[in-house]
C-alpha cells in the first residue's frame, strides 16, 4: 500500500531563483542555506490532504468554541493577557470583528490523526510561498497534479466581505518578508476591488478627533497590521484603540488564539480529542499524567524560540533563545512529526475566514521548526 | 461550524469588564465617560514645554564644554550669536548659512559649500568674551532684581554665558556682567533644576508629549500645535520577526 505522504526528489527548474524572485519570494535563500526547497517536495494522497484539511476545519471550530468559553469564564489570566486588553477582546468577540486568516501548525506522520501544535492566528507569514510560489511550482513541475491550495481565491473572496473600500496595510517596513507579505495581501484586496495603502506601522498617527491616521494624515478605515497584538498591547497607542478597535485586522479577539496558552484550554475543554495533544500549564500537571516526553513552549514564543523537547525531565533539544526568559510556558505532550531524509516536517494549514483553504509545509533537520526551516512545495497525486 | 459573528448578549452584572462597556458604547464616535487620558496631537502647551525642554537639554549638553571655557562650532548663544570655532568668534549667521548661492563661513561669504565635520570646539578670543559679558549684563537687566525673570530665552542662557566666562577667567578679567552674575548663578542653577522637574512631571503625566518630543528629535521639526504624533506602534521592530 502506498504511503499517504512521501518526500520526493525532483529536478530544479531552470532559472528557478529568478522565477520565484519575480513572483515576490526574494528571500529564497543562498545555495547552502536555502529557504525555498526546489529539489524536494511532499507528495500526498488525496486522502492524506483531506485528512489535514478536515483536521484544520475541525480545529478552527474548536478554537471558536474555546473563545466563547474564555470570554464566558473570564479565563484571560490563563492567557497572560494584559488587563488593558481584556475589554477590547471581549468587545471584539461580541461584535464579531472581521478576521482574515490564520495558519494551524499540525504534526502528522501519516498514521493516526494529525495533532495541533499551535495556531498562528494573528500574524502568520509564509503566505506568499504557500499561496503563489508553490502553485507556480506545481503548474510547471507537476501540472497533472493538484494542490491543497485555494488561498489566493479565498483571500480575494474574504476581502469582498469587508465593507470598507480602503484598506491600509502596515508592518515594520525594514522587515523584507513582512513587507512582501503585506504587499501580496494588498494585491488580493485590490483584486477584490479595494483601494490599498501600504505603510510602515511606525508611521501611524493619531488625530485630534480620535482616529488613527496614515502618513498623509488620512483617517484609516481598516488596517491590516502584520504586527502582533501582544507587542501592540505594550505600546503607547494601545490605550487609544478603544472605539477604533474594529478597524484592526486581525481583530483583538485573535489574541485568545495566537497564544500557546490556548493549547491547555483546548485540551481542558475537549479532553481526549483526537486532534489535540494533552497540554498543561505546569510541569507538575503533565508529569502527573504519566507523560514522559513533552515540549515546553513560551506562550508568546515566535519562530521556535524558547521551545524545548524534554524527555523524563531532561532537555533533549532547544530552539533559539527567547527574548523574554520569564515568559510563562505551556507543556504539551510530544507528537511525532513526519520524518524523511533526516528532516522533520510540520504541516501548515491555512484558514481564511472560517474555511481551510491551503497547505504549506516546513521542514528542518532540527525537530524544532524555526525561522530558518525550509519551505517545501507539495502536490496531491492524481488518483488515476 | 460555529459562527463567531452571531454572538451574544451583554451581561451587565456578570464578568464583562467596565472597559468593554466603554468600548461597545463608544461605537465609532469616541468614548463617553471613559477618559482617553493621553493626547497624541500637540497643543500650545506641548509646544511651549517642548521649547523649554529643548533649552534645558541644550544647556545640559553644553555645560561641560562651556565650563572648560570652550564653545562648540555653530553653537548659538542667545543675544551673542553663532560661534564659528575656527576663527574663535560669534556671528549673526550660523556656520554654513546659505543665501543667494553662497555660504557664510567664519565671518565671510564663500562660493563653496563648507563641511563642518571635524571642527572642534575652541576658546573665544577676549574681544568676543567681552561681547558675552555685555550680553550677560543685558540679560540680568531684563531679569530684574530677583534674577528669575529675564528674556524669552530664560536664565539658562545667562547661566551658559556665566559658565563660558568662568571657564576663561585666565584670559578675561571679568566684566560687570560676570561680577553681577557671580552672586546669582546659584539661583539660575536652581531655576534650571525647577524647569527640569516641571518637564519631568509634565512628561510623566502625558506619554503623548514624550512621543512628540521623540518624533521632533528624529525629524528635526519642532513640536507644533495640531501636529499628530506617530510612532505609537512599531517600537518592537528589532530582533524577532513580527510573523509566525
Amino acid at each position: 500500500m502506498k504511503s499517504p505522504i512521501r518526500l520526493e526528489k525532483n529536478a530544479p527548474r531552470d532559472g528557478w531563483r529568478q522565477r520565484v524572485a519575480a513572483s515576490g519570494l526574494t528571500w529564497h535563500g543562498a545555495e547552502a542555506d536555502r529557504y525555498w526547497s526546489e529539489d524536494q517536495h511532499l507528495a500526498l494522497t488525496l486522502e492524506a490532504a483531506e485528512t489535514l484539511e478536515d483536521a484544520a476545519s475541525e480545529l478552527h471550530a474548536l478554537c471558536l468554541e474555546a473563545c466563547d468559553e474564555i470570554v464566558r469564564r473570564d479565563w484571560f489570566q490563563r492567557l497572560a493577557i494584559p488587563e488593558a486588553a481584556i475589554g477590547l477582546i471581549q468587545a471584539s468577540w461580541m461584535a464579531g470583528d472581521f478576521s482574515l486568516y490564520g495558519r494551524f501548525d499540525l504534526a502528522w506522520d501519516g498514521s493516526g490523526t494529525p495533532k495541533l501544535l499551535e495556531y498562528n492566528a494573528d500574524t502568520p507569514t509564509s503566505l506568499l510561498e504557500g499561496s503563489i510560489i508553490q502553485w507556480q511550482w506545481l503548474q510547471e513541475v507537476h501540472p497533472a497534479c493538484d494542490q491543497l491550495n485555494s488561498i489566493h481565491e479565498a483571500l480575494v473572496a474574504r476581502w469582498r466581505e469587508c465593507p470598507e473600500p480602503v484598506i491600509h496595510f502596515a508592518c515594520v517596513w525594514d522587515q523584507l518578508e513582512e513587507r512582501q507579505t503585506i504587499a501580496y495581501l494588498a494585491e488580493t484586496a485590490e483584486q477584490a476591488g479595494k483601494s490599498i495603502v501600504l505603510m510602515d506601522i511606525r508611521e501611524i498617527g493619531f488625530s485630534a478627533d480620535g482616529h488613527f491616521i496614515d502618513a498623509a494624515d488620512s483617517p484609516i478605515q481598516k488596517l491590516f497590521k502584520l504586527y502582533p497584538w501582544e507587542w501592540m498591547a505594550e505600546e503607547p497607542f494601545f490605550p487609544q484603540i478603544g472605539p477604533e478597535r474594529s478597524r484592526f485586522i486581525e481583530p483583538t479577539w485573535k489574541m485568545m488564539l495566537s497564544n500557546k496558552a490556548i493549547l491547555p484550554i483546548l485540551w481542558e475543554l475537549n479532553p481526549g480529542h483526537p486532534l489535540l495533544l494533552p497540554a498543561y500549564r505546569s510541569r507538575e500537571e503533565i508529569t502527573s499524567q504519566n507523560i514522559t516526553y513533552w515540549v515546553e513552549k513560551p506562550i508568546f514564543g515566535r519562530e521556535g524560540a524558547g521551545v524545548s523537547l524534554v524527555d523524563r525531565g531532561k532537555k533533549m533539544f532547544s530552539g533559539a533563545a527567547t527574548a523574554n526568559a520569564s515568559e510563562p510556558l505551556i507543556f504539551q505532550k510530544h507528537a511525532n512529526l513526519f520524518k524523511a531524509d533526516l528532516q522533520h516536517f510540520v504541516w501548515g494549514l491555512w484558514v481564511v475566514g472560517d474555511r481551510c483553504c491551503g497547505l504549506s509545509v516546513r521542514g528542518d533537520q532540527s525537530p524544532i521548526t524555526g525561522n530558518s526551516s525550509r519551505f517545501f512545495p507539495h502536490r496531491i497525486e492524481s488518483s488515476t | 461550524m460555529k459562527n463567531p459573528y452571531s454572538f451574544k448578549h451583554l451581561r451587565p452584572s456578570g464578568i464583562l469588564r467596565w472597559s468593554t462597556f466603554c468600548i461597545l458604547a463608544g461605537g465609532g464616535a469616541g468614548l463617553t465617560g471613559c477618559d482617553r487620558g493621553v493626547r497624541y496631537v500637540a497643543t500650545e502647551q506641548d509646544m511651549e514645554m517642548a521649547e523649554v525642554q529643548t533649552r534645558v537639554e541644550s544647556v545640559d549638553q553644553q555645560e561641560t564644554t562651556l565650563k572648560r571655557g570652550e564653545v562648540a562650532n555653530n553653537f548659538h548663544l542667545g543675544k551673542v550669536g553663532y560661534y564659528h570655532a575656527q576663527v574663535h568668534r560669534f556671528f549673526e549667521h550660523p556656520y554654513g548659512f546659505q543665501q543667494d548661492g553662497r555660504w557664510f563661513v567664519n565671518g565671510e561669504w564663500q562660493e563653496r559649500e563648507p563641511s563642518s565635520a571635524g571642527i572642534e570646539a575652541s576658546r573665544p578670543i577676549p574681544e568676543e568674551l567681552a561681547k558675552v559679558d555685555a550680553a550677560l549684563v543685558e540679560e540680568q537687566k531684563q531679569a530684574g532684581p530677583s534674577g528669575q525673570g529675564g528674556s524669552s530665552l530664560g536664565m539658562g542662557n545667562a547661566l551658559m554665558m556665566y559658565w563660558l566666562l568662568s571657564g576663561n577667567r585666565g584670559m578675561f578679567g571679568g566684566g560687570a556682567g560676570f561680577q553681577q552674575a557671580s552672586g546669582r548663578a546659584q539661583n539660575w542653577q536652581t531655576g534650571l533644576e525647577s524647569q527640569r522637574r516641571a518637564i519631568g512631571q509634565y512628561s510623566a503625566a502625558n506619554p503623548g508629549y514624550q512621543k512628540m518630543v521623540q518624533q521632533s528629535r528624529t525629524s528635526g521639526i519642532p513640536v507644533r500645535p495640531g501636529q499628530a504624533v506617530r510612532g505609537g506602534f512599531g517600537s518592537r521592530s528589532a530582533g524577532f520577526s513580527s510573523g509566525t
